[in-house]
């Protein structure tokens, strides 16, 4: 029996969909790994810097990674319940 | 120093004179008066040039004969031709006219400065004019200490006139006086050596009094006297015709080069009529009889009849000259060229680059990379910083030191040559490359557009932040300096941290490390964080300095916020689905708030 148009149409949108959010999950890990490991190189840096200045500058790219990395695994957490839908 | 010896041995030469001769010091005194009265004629005209001159000069020099319409109607009526040269050289110079019409009005100027040899001729030898000049003076005066411009205009217009009728009366005296101890008539040559010699002399009467007018009455009461013969007197007025386009020559030394190519036009018709006049003197002269014998004018009034010669010689010149207008345009713009700047040209954009999306996409990139970098330098100096300092690792504050010596510069040529023609043409180059591109591409041009855009826009922010950074970053209140020296040591951080960004080999740049600086720029605002409000509730800062802080504290923020969004655009170079990812993650103002207020709270804490 021959496949109808529209299913076939809507099998080619899920593929896509599918394609869009493993590409969007790839990305969103690959940041996450190198947010981590900016994180432990500032981390490093705040031990040994003296200047409480630059140190308080350190603290605050912290808490900027920390907020990146928080949003990226409310994201992947989205993409999973995304996927587990479908 | 040149300068100096000149005025020195012109001072004495006079202070001998007057010693030698009252007669000679009333004729300089009359010749000072009447300068003087020019000057507050021209000062009058002024006032009067904030808008109705200007429209009309638009207007009506757009045609060659419109110009030479307006050049003599405008010098009859503001009776001085230095007036309407220096006006013209000033439109040429903006571009509101071409040199064509430029050249137009000077042809015109030169006939209608003629009108001043009939009003001479006709009224000012036979009327007692210091009798008109005192009313003049004195409601000229009244209308000077008005407080409106226009009334102010007219109060300087009447006063030069008053003037110039009393410098002409006591000239007037000052010949009549003169007739009984000198004859000039003992120094008059016959034929042509004795035309060029008062040609001369008119030259250099009219360059040391910058004033055909006043060279004018000079030989018209020197002939009403009898002192100069009628030859000699037609002579004196070519050389006044040549030694007039001194003012425009001194004029044009401060002008660009269309004032220059303007002053040179000038010179060539001058002189041009002069040789026309000293050949055909005597062909001329007889013109002159057989006008003035047309016009009823006595045969013996030379000096209607020098006026006659004055209008005769400038029309012949302008007839003569007219038809080569346009050559004359071409030849002066072949011969002194425009100096060429050193404008930056586009590296990168090509017409081959056009044909390929993409690569037009990386050429406009690249193209406004550099443009972001020739803003960079321009930015820095403007916070009183080396490009180098910046980029280095010194501690920039302390860098800082009191009183700071000011990095001099000037926005506006280093906008014109570094910026305006590079913009210009990646302008250029993105409305072409576009047609051709899909919507994604269209669209990071656009992108792109916006950041050449910001780079500009930043610029001219610096502009208006370096007014008020010039003065308080040495001032003697310590609050507004340290306030000043913060907002351009941060700046310069950002600018530092962005380079940093650019280059750094290990981690290269997404969108994502614009994050931190964001933040660094909010929490450092200080018309947000509250410490501007700190200073002016403490009474540190008058109103003056804290609106002026207020104001720069707004540049600065809105130059960091656009040298941070051209940063996301340039430096990111990776594919288009990790950018469209990375700005999913980036940070929103809400959520940069929040850190910011989280900061805050662990700060209190710790005090």
């Amino acid at each position: 029996m021959k496949t109808p148009k529209l299913v076939k149409l809507t099998k080619k949108a899920l593929k896509h969909g599918q394609q869009e959010s493993s590409v969007k999950k790839q990305n969103l890990l690959e940041i996450q790994h190198k947010l981590k490991k900016k994180a432990k190189k500032l981390k490093a840096k705040y031990e040994v810097e003296q200047d409480e200045e630059l140190k308080n500058a350190i603290l605050q790219n912290l808490a900027v990674i920390s907020a990146q990395r928080k949003k990226i695994i409310k994201e992947l957490r989205l993409l999973d319940s995304n996927d587990a839908d479908s | 120093m040149f300068r100096k010896i000149i005025l020195c041995s012109i001072l004495a030469v006079l202070t001998y004179g007057f010693w030698l001769s009252a007669d000679f010091k009333e004729i300089s005194a009359g010749v000072a008066i009447f300068l003087f009265g020019m000057l507050s004629l021209e000062e009058g005209f002024k006032a009067f040039t904030g808008g109705m001159l200007e429209n009309l000069l638009r207007r009506t020099t757009d045609k060659t004969w419109k110009s030479l319409l307006f050049g003599i109607v405008s010098t009859t009526a503001m009776q001085s031709s230095s007036l309407v040269s220096v006006i013209t050289i000033s439109f040429l110079s903006t571009g509101l006219i071409g040199l064509s019409a430029g050249i137009g009005i000077i042809f015109g100027a030169n006939l209608g400065t003629t009108t001043g040899a009939w009003l001479i001729a006709g009224f000012g030898m036979k009327v007692n004019l210091a009798s008109y000049a005192m009313p003049m003076l004195v409601f000229g005066v009244i209308g000077i200490f008005q407080k409106t411009s226009t009334l102010k205009g007219i109060g300087y217009i009447l006063v030069g006139l008053g003037f110039l009728f009393l410098g002409i009366h006591h000239m007037k005296e000052g010949f009549d006086a003169f007739r009984d101890s000198i004859d000039l008539t003992a120094y008059a040559l016959d034929g042509y050596s004795g035309i060029l010699v008062f040609t001369f002399l008119g030259i250099v009467a009219t360059v040391i009094m910058q004033s055909s007018h006043a060279t004018l009455v000079l030989i018209i009461t020197a002939l009403s006297s009898q002192q100069i013969t009628y030859e000699n007197a037609l002579a004196l007025a070519i050389g006044a015709n040549i030694g007039t386009t001194i003012t425009a020559i001194i004029g044009a030394f401060s002008a660009n080069i269309q004032g220059k190519r303007l002053a040179a036009a000038h010179l060539i018709f001058n002189l041009n009529t002069a040789l026309i006049a000293i050949i055909f003197i005597y062909q001329l002269g007889s013109l002159v009889d057989w006008l003035s014998y047309q016009l009823a004018i006595d045969a013996d009034n030379y000096i209607l009849k020098l006026a006659i010669f004055h209008s005769v010689f400038n029309t012949l010149g302008i007839i003569i000259m007219l038809p080569f207008i346009s050559r004359l345009s071409q030849a002066l713009k072949s011969k002194m060229p425009e100096k060429q700047h050193s404008f930056v040209k586009p590296v990168y954009l090509s017409n081959s680059a056009i044909e390929l999306a993409d690569t037009a996409l990386t050429a406009v990139r690249k193209e406004t990379l550099r443009l972001y970098d020739n803003a960079f330098s321009i930015i820095a100096q403007g916070l009183n910083f080396h490009r180098n300092e910046i980029l280095s690792d010194n501690n920039l504050a302390s860098i800082h030191r009191h009183p700071m010596p000011l990095i001099p510069i000037d926005f506006d040529q280093a906008y014109d040559q570094s910026i305006k023609s590079l913009y210009g043409e990646i302008i250029q180059f993105i409305s072409r490359a576009q047609v051709s591109m899909k919507s994604e591409q269209a669209n990071q041009l656009f992108m792109l557009r916006e950041a050449g855009r910001d780079i500009v826009e930043a610029i001219k922010d610096t502009k208006h932040m370096y007014k008020n950074l010039a003065r308080y970053i040495n001032a003697d209140n310590p609050h507004i300096r340290s306030e000043y020296n913060r907002l351009r040591i941060q700046l310069a951080m950002l600018m530092r941290e962005l380079s940093h960004i650019r280059t750094d080999q290990e981690e290269p740049p997404t969108i994502l490390s614009f994050d931190s600086l964001k933040l660094y720029m909010e929490i450092n605002d200080s018309t947000r964080n509250g410490k501007l409000e700190q200073l002016i509730r403490d009474e540190l800062l008058t109103a003056q300095m804290a609106t002026s802080l207020m104001n720069d504290s707004n540049y600065a923020y809105s130059i960091a916020k656009k040298l941070i969004h051209v940063g996301e655009v340039l430096f990111v170079d990776s594919s288009s689905s990790m950018k469209a990812t990375e700005r999913v993650i980036s940070l929103t103002d809400e959520e940069m708030q929040e850190i910011i207020e989280n900061d805050e709270n662990v700060r209190q804490r710790k005090s």
